[in-house]
């Protein structure tokens, strides 16, 4: 036990006495969470519709044509999905749900009955642009009450207010840096610690100690998860500070901390057991955790994203973690950060497991 | 009779195809400075990383302190010190941190300011290892080799690197573990480093055991004897020299003769009286004694050549 808390100690030591790991570890994420804000914040792409057609009639089809063809926004079949739940999630902006018997009601209110077609539009008014769509689905149907029944208000769009995400772009950044972090973190502790003490011969000396390398692990391991929430401790609280953003540290999100370390540190220990060179160890840890910065839902929606990196982002480990944190610490949808807990947990058990297993410092 | 503290008997270490050590046997007694002499290559550092537990063996037996390395891994590590080749320790910890580091590793361990007092690294106690000049890390790891007062220290080329200063240091350093009735195992490609430093030498050449013996032993035997050196003779004192001793070598104006053993004195008092006769027309006159460099080139014909691995 003592081998263990000598080695946490002193790693400690080494890790804050050298003004590098200070700088990766915490201002690093405050410039990259106020670098991506600030790019990606102000404007956000396309204007995105999601819609639910419920009636599936020549009438409903014609409207989403006619939405289509304005050109302004991105339409996006919806149907089957939980739009609700995904306005909540910040993960939609605005959505029209079509209600069955929308065409019969044109038809009727046209020929001179009433009432006329409501049509129902959700928006988040916390994101700037679905002001815009809600005008956009305004426009097109005034312009089918024009056509149709010179300006009589066949189609009565029917703007609504959901229970919004509140969720600006800074609300929705603090979680992704906050799970690149714990990845880049994690990788390039792992990797580096590994790979410097083995080419300086470190591990040539400990292996002659009656420290085990199962007991390095475990100390290593210990330091780096402290100095990763260490390091989001001080991100969140800028956040917090600059952004008055105020995310729930829960259970959820901790446990997610803690696995989604292990699983990039256990990542990062199978790398630097395979790769034996210092200098390519780390290359190659770069080449793939690089992509996936960007690719996993981090700095812009999944959804938002083209299809094939929608795919890429299925199978990227830091899709989950993102999600979780985003949905523990900001939306608070519990059902989905349980989701994705579970699946960081295996992941993580996997990958640290595959570390521990394969790593020896004894050599050949 | 003193007994043996290590016992390596039929040694073999293969890496595919490549033997590096191939079926070698030697003993060691308690107290003594033992040496692995031979060139980069040889097998010195794979023997002795096999003996610190740092790497496998293929087969044959060692045997320290009465354990087997292979079962009693953990009680061996216990009672040895390492200095392994190219030793580095924890770059961002000072001296006394990073002694004390290794100290904790071990139930027991000395006192880490005795240790930096006794490698004389007082006034660099609290400098980070990184900012240590090389010299100095070679004394922080043989104080760390000794932070669980251990029997037997191994030092693998403990003065690689060093200047000269440095290495009188590190050689300072071992000849107080030799008074601290420590047993000391050393691996060096230096001629030199052995024989100031160790009791018994032990040759190697390509993974085998060419020589053993204490150094003054291994000079007489394969030496090669001494060597009268005349030079700068004018032509007419050369020839009377080449006349009067038949076996001796010329080259360029200087006189070479190997000085046989018994036979010597006569050779050297004949050329100092020939010399002498015409009028001291030589430059100088010295007997060149014979190293463990004459040692190993005799006796495998190649030279033990510093750099490259």
């Amino acid at each position: 036990m003592s081998r263990i808390s000598t080695d946490i100690k002193y790693s400690f030591k080494e890790t804050f006495r050298d003004r590098m790991n200070i700088f990766w570890m915490f201002v690093f994420p405050i410039v990259l969470f106020l670098l991506f804000g600030y790019i990606f914040g102000g404007q956000s792409g396309s204007i995105t519709l999601y819609y639910q057609d419920n009636d599936v009639s020549q009438m409903s089809n014609s409207f989403i044509q006619a939405l289509n063809s304005t050109g302004a926004l991105e339409l996006k079949d919806g149907s089957g999905m939980n739009l609700e739940q995904m306005l909540k999630d910040g993960k939609v902006s605005a959505y029209i749900e079509i209600p069955k018997g929308f065409g019969q009601d044109i038809i009727t209110t046209g020929s001179g009955g009433s009432p006329s077609a409501d049509l129902p539009v959700y928006y988040d008014k916390s994101k700037p642009t679905s002001m815009a769509a809600v005008s956009v689905v305004q426009q097109v149907a005034n312009g089918f009450n024009m056509k149709m029944a010179g300006a009589k208000n066949i189609i009565n769009v029917n703007p609504t207010e959901a229970a919004s995400s509140g969720m600006n772009y800074f609300d929705f950044l603090l979680p992704g840096i906050l799970a690149i972090t714990i990845m880049s973190a994690a990788t390039n502790m792992a990797v580096g610690t590994i790979a410097r003490l083995r080419s300086t011969g470190v591990f040539r000396k400990l292996s002659t100690t009656p420290l085990s390398s199962k007991e390095w692990i475990a100390a290593r391991i210990t330091t780096w998860t402290v100095l990763v929430i260490l390091s989001l401790a001080v991100a969140v609280f800028m956040a917090w500070l600059v952004f008055n953003i105020h995310p729930n540290i829960n259970l959820i999100s901790l446990l997610l901390i803690v696995l989604g370390t292990a699983l990039f540190a256990g990542f990062g220990i199978v790398v630097a057991n395979f790769v034996k060179n210092e200098e390519s160890a780390m290359n190659a840890v770069g080449v793939i955790t690089f992509p996936l910065m960007f690719v996993s839902g981090t700095l812009i929606p999944v959804e938002n994203m083209p299809w094939f990196l929608q795919y890429l982002a299925k199978i990227s480990p830091l899709t989950y973690l993102s999600e979780g944190l985003r949905s523990s610490m900001i939306t608070g949808n519990t059902g989905d950060a349980f989701i994705n807990l579970a699946i960081v947990a295996v992941l993580g058990i996997i990958l640290f497991g595959l570390g521990v297993a394969t790593f020896s410092w004894k050599e050949d | 009779m003193t007994k043996n503290v290590i016992e390596v008997k039929s040694l073999v270490k293969k890496y595919g195809d490549f033997t590096a050590v191939d079926n070698i046997s030697f003993s060691i007694k308690k107290g003594e400075i033992f040496a692995f002499l031979g060139p980069n290559g040889a097998g010195k550092t794979t023997t002795v990383e096999i003996m610190e537990c740092l790497k496998s063996l293929t087969a044959g037996s060692v045997n320290i302190l009465g354990y087997d390395i292979k079962k009693d891994e953990m009680k061996v590590k216990q009672k040895i010190g390492v200095l392994p080749q190219d030793f580095n320790a924890f770059e961002w910890l000072t001296v006394y941190e990073n002694i004390d580091y290794f100290a904790q590793m071990y139930p027991k361990h000395l006192d880490v300011d005795s240790l930096v007092e006794m490698l004389s690294l007082e006034h660099k106690r609290d400098v980070l290892f990184k900012d240590l000049s090389g010299g100095l890390k070679q004394r922080v790891g043989i104080a760390i080799s000794l932070v669980n007062d251990p029997e037997i220290v191994f030092l693998d080329e403990p003065s690689t690197g060093l200047d000269p200063k440095a290495r009188r240091d590190v050689w300072d350093a071992v000849k107080k573990l030799k008074k601290q009735g420590k047993t000391v195992f050393l691996t060096t490609h230096y001629m030199d480093e052995a024989h100031y430093l160790a009791g018994r030498v032990c040759v190697l050449h390509n993974g085998h055991i060419i020589a053993e013996g204490t150094p003054e032993d291994l000079i007489n035997r394969y030496g090669g004897g001494n060597m009268l050196i005349i030079r700068e003779c004018d032509g007419h004192t050369r020839n009377e020299l080449i006349k009067s001793i038949p076996d001796c070598k010329v080259e360029g104006n200087d006189i070479l003769v190997e000085l046989e053993e018994g036979n010597g004195m006569k050779s050297m008092s004949d050329a100092i009286s020939i010399i002498n006769a015409n009028g001291l027309t030589c430059e100088e006159l010295y007997v060149k004694k014979a190293t463990l460099e004459d040692v190993f080139l005799n006796l495998t014909g190649d030279k033990l050549v510093e750099g490259g691995k």
